[in-house]
């Protein structure tokens, strides 16, 4: 072992390699050590409200813009292959990048017509955004099947995106939340994500250093809508129905939201962090209670929201980095 | 280099700028001053485009920037530091500055050189990994300069960099605006402290009650009747004579 | 269209906006002085209806009565609630400050729906079922009009309420302490103003104002976990369009709405009618957000900038 100064940049990257291509492996072959379906649902949750998450953390961590509509977004990437599916029979893995480039869009029309609110308006009007978009699935029945919702077929096919086994979507999922993670990342490193920190820090300062905020803020609009569409679309295969109220419900954009923020948000590990730490909690509540207690596991996640923005407002991942500081020193220098 | 010709601000009833001029050439030094509330920092805020001027225009290098946005004005080598300082606060000082050199450097290895080299100059280098809500008034305003730098400016606006700082600091801000003098960049200075506007400047521009009242060299700028009331008032000339 | 049903309709949204107005006025104060955006603002409209509910079902209090122990309780609310949860977010993000009210929100609503069940909760008045007929008014060329009584007293003591808030506010010297802070709140610390006082003075006041808005429109509509979800959004579109932050703007934008609300409900049914006043809030926000009454945001921006 080299004492602490005399780690290279190299030797770091080869540390940041290894560890994550030990990560890697154990995540491909732990789902199948894992008979339980139980239990391989719960992964392919955590990955898919995980993979939800990050996205919503690039408009809200990345870029400081709160969105509490990203529900319209889940839902119009969930319909959209749903509708082409049952429609025109097309595959749901292209439907799905029909879906994502209907939702950036969309994401893209709120940004332009958002484009001067701050903060809070930008979270109403996000809200209020969110909103109609479910008001309209609701209503227009011609289109959506309204309340009743849409099932999807149930042949195992590929090409279907439909499959007998729960080993396949654990996989996907993993590469879904992979991806994302990885998007993350780059951005992290790149000049965008220097230009995202400089606009969500100070928009004017940032302005007056030569940071085009307006197309800046637009760019993470678009990859945050898009990501978000396609684990909609995700849903919809895995949960073979859908409905206004399980995929355009306000309550869900909260939940990816309390995942992102407890877990650390403006971070690349923090809301898969809080996915991991979360769904395993409500499926325990649930097992434990049933429907006995309704509004349990709401309550829980209420308070834990309002505990760590009060004691930990930057999330557990920052948190652990600080207690771990050696750990910290030798993985980042 | 650059051209403002009488541009006017009003807020509300109040007009804060009436057509008021000046002309900057490469390599100038120019001093602003005038009492508070003379609307010199709107000015700069008009020609960095964070507001609309009503009337005239603004040239910079033969282009009319009188209607960019801030960051196209930036882009194009016009560059202005803020009064009340802006650090990103919870970004290291190297990273601030980092984002001020991503303007003109395309590759980030290259910004982060950049922001080195500029960090040195201006003496901030040893604290470069400081965040910067923790650092004191005097590191702030080195930030405001160093991150303004990075833009490689042609021209540099420095809004009252001296105010706050302690003799120490000062002598050090001055030789470090004399140093970037002498580097080609041209400067428009708001400041308040006289001794150091007229040591540094070429020519100063009085402005009072948004309009401009006398404009030469600092010599002469000292002895002019209606700048000695605009800051004394009417009485101290009357005394005087 | 029948002039007496146009006439009707009109009353109706008045009457209706009437509440509206009185529970937003809390809203937008808060915001107007302290810049929160207080996304739980619904829950305590329910929790006073709530417990209108429960002094009426247990103890036979006349729901016009029990504000008088409304407002104590609710105001000691108000408090709690602002030093829990309030009072550590001022200054610090934006996402804090929303997402500790959408906390509060979630926990308030679903603690109601653990102990007091999803179901659907009304009263009625003895005094107040027999509908009010006026007109007709042939000259206008209106049959008669029908009138909830009900809904008249619930409008007459909100807007007897909201009057009496705001010359509280113009007149009083609390009041305008109140106001100076939420101008400028520098000036306000300059010249030795509590700040933290004023804050939660604001804030229970607010929430006690929405709370009796609450007790007053129980003997109209039912109360269940969630009403307060769908009446924060209306009190956000109120408080939008009014602007932040005005008081008079909240009153008078909410009468707009009842009677937008009335209207659509209306022409497009109970369900698409949500879709009007959302489509009335984004265009709002987007052309301009300062509302009806509020500050320019530009210009607020603008002054600050002129200081030198």
């Amino acid at each position: 072992m080299k004492p602490l100064n005399e780690i290279t940049k190299g030797d770091r990257l080869h540390l940041r390699f290894v560890v994550s291509a030990v990560a890697v492996v154990l995540a491909l072959v732990l789902p199948l050590l894992i008979g339980n379906d139980f239990y391989l649902d719960g992964l392919i949750l955590i990955f898919m409200w995980g993979t939800y998450a990050a996205a919503w953390n690039i408009l809200a961590g990345y870029a400081g813009m709160v969105s509490l509509g990203h529900n319209a977004f889940f839902g119009i990437g969930a319909y959209t292959s749903t509708l082409l599916l049952l429609r025109f029979g097309l595959t749901p893995w292209a439907g799905m990048l029909v879906g994502g480039m209907l939702a950036s869009c969309v994401g893209l029309i709120l940004g332009i017509v958002c484009f001067r609110l701050r903060s809070h308006y930008f979270a109403l009007a996000t809200l209020a955004f969110g909103e109609v978009t479910y008001i309209v699935a609701v209503n227009w029945r011609s289109l959506t099947g309204g309340s009743e919702g849409l099932a999807l077929p149930i042949q195992p096919s590929f090409y279907l995106f439909s499959f007998s086994s729960k080993l396949p979507y654990v996989y996907i999922g993993l590469f879904f939340l992979l991806t994302v993670i990885g998007i993350s990342y780059a951005i992290q490193q790149s000049r965008l994500g220097y230009f995202l920190l400089a606009f969500r820090e100070n928009e004017d300062a940032a302005r007056a250093l030569g940071v085009r905020t307006g197309r800046v803020r637009l760019i993470a609009m678009v990859l945050s809508s898009f990501l978000s569409a396609i684990m909609g679309t995700f849903y919809a295969q895995y949960a073979v129905f859908i409905d206004p109220s399980s995929v355009i419900r306000i309550q869900l954009s909260v939940q990816v939201a309390l995942f992102a923020i407890v877990g650390g948000v403006g971070t690349v590990m923090g809301p898969v962090i809080g996915a991991m730490l979360f769904i395993p909690i409500t499926i325990a509540l649930r097992a434990k209670m049933g429907t006995a207690l309704p509004g349990l596991h709401m309550i829980v996640y209420g308070i834990i929201l309002v505990l760590v923005l009060l004691y930990m407002p930057q999330g557990i991942s920052t948190k652990l980095k600080e207690k771990v500081p050696l750990l910290t020193k030798i993985w980042r220098g | 280099m650059l051209e403002v010709h009488d541009v006017s601000k009003w807020f509300g009833g109040n007009a804060v700028l009436k057509g008021v001029s000046l002309t900057i050439r490469p390599g100038d030094v120019v001093g602003l001053i005038g009492p508070n509330g003379a609307g010199k920092t709107t000015l700069f805020n008009v020609i960095s485009g964070f507001c609309r001027t009503r009337t005239g225009y603004i040239r910079f290098n033969h282009t009319d920037i009188t209607r960019m946005r801030p960051e196209e004005i930036c882009s194009l080598g016009l560059c202005r530091t803020f009064q009340i300082t802006k650090p990103f606060s919870n970004t290291t000082v190297v990273k601030n500055v980092i984002i001020g050199a991503l303007v003109r450097e395309k590759s980030l290895k290259r910004a982060e050189k950049k922001a080195e080299e500029v960090l040195e100059l201006v003496g901030l280098h040893d604290r470069r990994h400081v965040l910067g809500r923790s650092l004191t008034i005097a590191d702030r305003k080195r930030l405001e300069i160093a991150r303004g730098l990075a833009t490689s400016p042609r021209l540099f606006l420095l809004d009252e960099v001296m105010a706050g700082l302690n003799p120490t600091e000062l002598q050090e801000m001055i030789r470090l605006i004399g140093h970037l003098a002498e580097s080609g960049v041209a400067l428009l200075i708001i400041e308040h402290i006289m001794g150091v506007i007229m040591r540094l400047s070429h020519r100063v521009m009085v402005l009072n009650h948004g309009e401009k009242i006398a404009e030469g060299e600092p010599s002469q700028i000292a002895c002019d009747r209606e700048v000695i009331k605009a800051y004394l008032g009417e009485e101290y000339l009357i005394a005087q004579a | 269209m029948d002039h007496t049903l146009i006439v009707q309709l009109l009353i109706s949204g008045i009457l209706l906006g009437g509440i509206y107005a009185l529970g937003s006025i809390g809203l937008t104060l808060i915001f107007g002085v302290m810049k929160v955006v207080n996304f739980a603002h619904g829950e305590f409209f329910m929790l006073g209806m709530y417990l209108t509910y429960w002094l009426f079902h247990y103890f036979q209090i006349d729901p016009y009565l029990s504000t008088l122990i409304l407002v104590p309780a609710v105001f000691l609310i108000g408090l709690v609630t602002y030093y829990v949860f309030i009072r550590p977010t001022i200054g610090s993000s934006v996402l804090a400050q929303i997402f500790i009210t959408v906390g509060l929100s979630t926990i308030i609503q679903n603690t109601v729906l653990l102990f007091w069940s999803a179901d659907f909760r009304s009263i009625s008045l003895s005094y107040a079922t027999d509908a009010m007929v006026f007109g007709p008014f042939p000259a206008l060329g209106v049959d008669e009009v029908m009138v909830n009584p009900s809904r008249l007293i619930a409008f007459s003591l909100a807007i007897c309420l909201s009057a009496a808030f705001y010359l509280f506010l113009r007149f009083s010297y609390t009041g305008k302490i109140i106001r100076a802070t939420s101008q400028d709140r520098s000036a306000a610390l300059l010249m030795g103003i509590n700040i933290d006082k004023i804050y939660k003075l604001t804030f229970a006041m607010g929430i006690v104002l929405t709370g009796l808005a609450g007790g007053l429109i129980l003997p109209i509509y039912s109360v269940h976990p969630f009403v307060g979800f769908d009446l924060v959004l209306i009190m956000f579109v109120v408080v939008v369009l009014g602007g932040m932050g005005s008081v008079v703007g909240a009153v008078i934008s909410g009468l707009i709405i009842g009677v937008v609300e009335v209207f659509s409900s209306y022409w497009l049914g109970q369900e698409n009618k949500q879709v009007i006043y959302f489509l009335v809030f984004i265009a709002v926000l987007v052309l301009r957000p300062s509302g009806l009454f509020g500050l320019k945001e530009e210009e607020e921006v603008e002054r600050i900038e002129a200081i030198e």
